[in-house]
Order: structure tokens, then sequence, then C-alpha cells
């Protein structure tokens, strides 16, 4: 191919948008590979393309969304399978988007990206192992420097956990209290802790033996001032275990609990009891 | 006492993390399934991304989705990929529209072409740097807005067909009844013009010469 192709030089704005169709996408990726003025070009596309969603009008997020994505996004983790989406009416993008990921690990460039190197012509049989063996090399260096990385932060959080130790001297703990069983069947216990620093007051509680989750429930606790409960957060248990932290103005609370709701989303207590205690913090 | 070596960690945990952490740290926190970094890289960019996702679906249950699902990937797939400065947000901007476009696609029943999906981690760009700086992005957000407005309408048209649903020339010049050399003639000056008027913010780095 030619070193500079008027038609093809053509397509770079339109190739770095991904409007072109797979084929074209193709040809010019080719031709990339040997026009540096077109891959200067697709750079600097690029860097327009990367900033042009900042262009978008600003919108107010819908109220609750925080809430309802991270706890569903949380509990995906937990689940342990990867991603059970539980309640997708619209987007059923994932299944399609991993399959075709799964299946075609490196395909025509999409979109956003295929810069010349993706495109390489496919290489001939007789030098597949000695691609093959460079491409391991390759991979063995990666790893090498990785570790190297992973180390580097290893000691990097290392530190900041030392010095996060350093403030924490003006703790004090208000109250502890152990919560019990808040029905019949229940085995589970926990403690709940309320500490004061110049930050403000603390909840710290914890809890074992608890029944075990399904599906979208959660752990949700509460501190409640005579007959209204203020919700403190939700935590999802494993092994039976879970904690929870929780800043809050001070404020006289007399109960602390905690309840099984079905999801992460409630505003008011709607599941089953399961541990409380009276408090007196004030 | 044990639970108040657990105590220390909780607090710790929740004073260590404040603005001043960048991405990169978040990411590595997060890779550790550390919910309170989810949490204050969600708060960091919720708006910008949710107003992308708007733009694009206009509809706001479909954008939230396109936001869980951003986000479920994030947390799936944060360990396996060494974010760089800037290139999260370049990340999850592209994956955001990819989503975003799927959606269009999927409920306009259109052609599935390939799938604009660039959801994998390790096919960020090594060039891209937007500003961690939530101030500065306002501002180049701001520019880039109004460089899109300095647009002809015509060119604002395909770029809106192209960017913002996905559409190729090809769909563009039959949905619009525009000839094929006019769809890219517009296309080459939109971005020629954006190029030059947002110059000064892609900090460039030319990795290939």
């Amino acid at each position: 191919m030619s070193e500079h192709n008027e038609e093809l030089c053509e397509l770079a704005e339109l190739y770095t948008l991904g409007a072109l169709t797979a084929e074209e996408m193709q040809q010019f990726a080719a031709h990339a590979a040997e026009c540096a003025e077109c891959r200067e070009l697709v750079e600097e596309y690029r860097q327009v393309l990367d900033h042009l969603p900042l262009a978008s009008e600003p919108v107010d997020p819908p109220s609750g969304m925080k809430e309802r994505i991270l706890s569903r996004v949380l509990e995906s983790g937990n689940a342990g399978a990867p991603a059970a989406r539980p309640e997708s009416r619209l987007l059923n993008i994932q299944p399609d988007a991993e399959r075709a990921a799964e299946q075609e690990p490196a395909r025509t460039p999409p979109a956003e990206q295929g810069l010349p190197q993706l495109n390489i012509p496919e290489p001939k049989r007789t030098r597949f192992w000695g691609y093959l063996s460079l491409g391991l090399a390759v991979a063995v260096l990666l790893l090498v420097v990785y570790t190297g990385q992973l180390r580097g932060n290893v000691s990097e959080l290392k530190q900041q956990l030392a010095s996060g130790t350093g403030p924490l001297q003006g703790l004090k703990v208000n109250e502890a209290v152990a919560l019990s069983p808040a029905g019949e069947g229940i085995t589970a216990k926990g403690t709940a802790t309320i500490v004061a620093d110049p930050t403000g007051t603390h909840l710290v509680l914890q809890a074992e033996e608890l029944p075990e989750l399904t599906g979208t429930e959660v752990y949700q606790v509460w501190l409640i001032k005579g007959d209204k409960p203020v919700n403190a957060g939700t935590f999802i248990s494993q092994d039976g275990n879970g904690a929870l932290y929780y800043s809050f103005d001070p404020k006289a609370y007399d109960t602390i609990a905690v309840t099984l709701e079905p999801d992460g989303a409630g505003v008011t207590p709607r599941g089953k009891m399961i541990l409380a205690a009276p408090i007196k913090q004030g | 006492m044990e639970s108040l070596a657990v105590l220390y960690f909780l607090l710790n945990g929740g004073w260590q993390l404040n603005d001043t952490a960048d991405d990169k740290q978040l990411i590595l926190l997060i890779a550790q399934k550390d919910s309170n970094a989810l949490e204050l890289l969600y708060d960091r960019y919720e708006r910008v991304i949710y107003s992308f996702a708007y733009q694009i679906v206009k509809d706001s249950m479909a954008a939230e989705e396109v936001m869980q699902e951003l986000f479920l990937r994030l947390w799936k797939n944060a360990g396996q990929i060494d974010f760089g400065k800037g290139k999260l947000l370049t990340w999850m901007f592209a994956v955001t529209r990819n989503l975003a476009i799927d959606y269009l696609r999927k409920r306009d029943a259109r052609l599935p072409r390939q799938s604009a999906d660039s959801g994998n981690l390790e096919q960020v760009q090594d060039h891209s740097a937007l500003t961690e700086d939530l101030v500065e992005l306002q501002m180049a957000g701001e520019q880039i807005r109004e460089a899109l407005l300095g647009l002809s309408r015509d060119q604002q048209q395909v770029m809106d067909m192209i960017y913002y649903q996905g559409y190729t020339q090809q769909e563009v010049a039959q949905l619009a009844a525009i000839p094929l050399g006019t769809v890219k003639g517009r296309v080459r000056l939109a971005m020629k013009q954006l190029h030059k008027s947002l110059r000064h913010w892609g900090r460039r780095d030319h990795a290939h010469e």
C-alpha cells in the first residue's frame, strides 16, 4: 500500500469516531500502520473525543440513585457469581457484550480504539511459534514489571495505614453495648460501640452468627429515638459475620437495631428485626 | 482487645480516604473490594458520567442503568489493570458511551453492526490524560460545549448522529438523506474545528513519533 493514499487519509476523522463499516475500519487501520501522518491525526482526534463527554449538559441524577447503584454493585460482588444483575429492565447489554468479548478476544478495533497494532495481518503459519514465544517473553516481562509495581503499591499502602493511625489518639469510647437477638430462634449476637473524637461521633457495629442472606437481601442498621428509626446504613454478612461503621451527629437515640431487609434501598424498616439493644448515647 | 483492633481498622478506612486520594489510589483500594473507595469514586464522577449517559439516552432510567453497569464492571475488574493518571475517567467515558449507544441500538432495533464495546480494560489508551481536577474538568467542559456550539447546524447534526447516537457515515447519509461525500466533508470540518479550538486542552504527547 502506498504511503500516502488520499482517499484513505480522508477517513481519519470517521475512523477515530468509529463511524465506518467494519471493512473500512480495517482498511484504514492497515493504511495507518504505514502512514505516519494518519497516525498523528488519529492521535489528535482522540484527544478531542476524550474530552467530548465533558460537553454534556449537566443533569441532576435522580434521587436515591447512588444508594441503588452502590447496593447492587456491592451485592453483586458478595454473591460471588459474576454480577448477577437483578433488575435490568431496559438494558440487556451485559450478556451480549461479554459474550462478544469472550468469543473474540482480538477482533476488529471497536470504535474507541484501534490503533494500527490491532490490525497486524495474521501471521503466517510458519511464523506462529516465533510470534508465540515472543508474545510469551513479553508477557513474562510485563508480569515482572507488574509485580514490581504491586510491591510498590503494597508498601505505599502500608505507609498510608501507618500514618493513618496517628490522629486516632483522641479517641474516646462513649458506650459499648451488647446486641441481643430480637426474636425467637435467632442466635445472632453482636456489639455496638459508640466513639467520639474531634471529627464527630461514630458507631461501630459488629455482628456474628447472622442468618445467611439470599438474593438482594442486606442487613440494615437503625438508630431509633422513640418510634423514629434513622437509617445508619446497610451491610452484607460473610460466613455469618458482618460489620458497619457510621458517623452521625450526636443526638439522643434510645435504641439500636439491625433488621434483615429485602434490599438496600429502604428508608424505613420493612424486614424482620434480628438484633437490638438499648443505648443511652447523648 | 480484638474488637478494638477491628475498630481502629474500620476508623482508619473511614478517615484515610478523603478527597485528595487520586483515582489511582482509589482503584487500588477498589480492587481490594474497599466499598468506601468505591463510594468516593462514585461521588467524584457521578454527575459528569450521569450527564453524559443522559445526553445519549435521554431517559433517566436508562441512564441510571448505564451507570449501574459501568460501576459493576469497575467493581469486578478494578484489579486487572493499572490505571495511570487521568486514564480512569477516559475509560469510564468510553464504556459509558458504548453502553448507552448499545441501549439505543437495542431500543430502536438498529443494526447490530460491530459492537462498539471497548469495556475491555486492557485497551485503555496510553495517551489519554483527562485532568483529575474537578474544577479544571468543569472548565474544559464549558470550553468544549462552546466549541460544539460554534459548529454549523449541519456539522452539529452529523456529529450528533455519529458521536452521540453511534451511526456510521452510511447510516447518517441514509437517514438524513444527504450524499455520503457530504457527510464525510462535514465530519472532517467539524473535527478539525473542534481540534483547533481545544488544542490547549489536549495534553499532547506524541507517543508514536
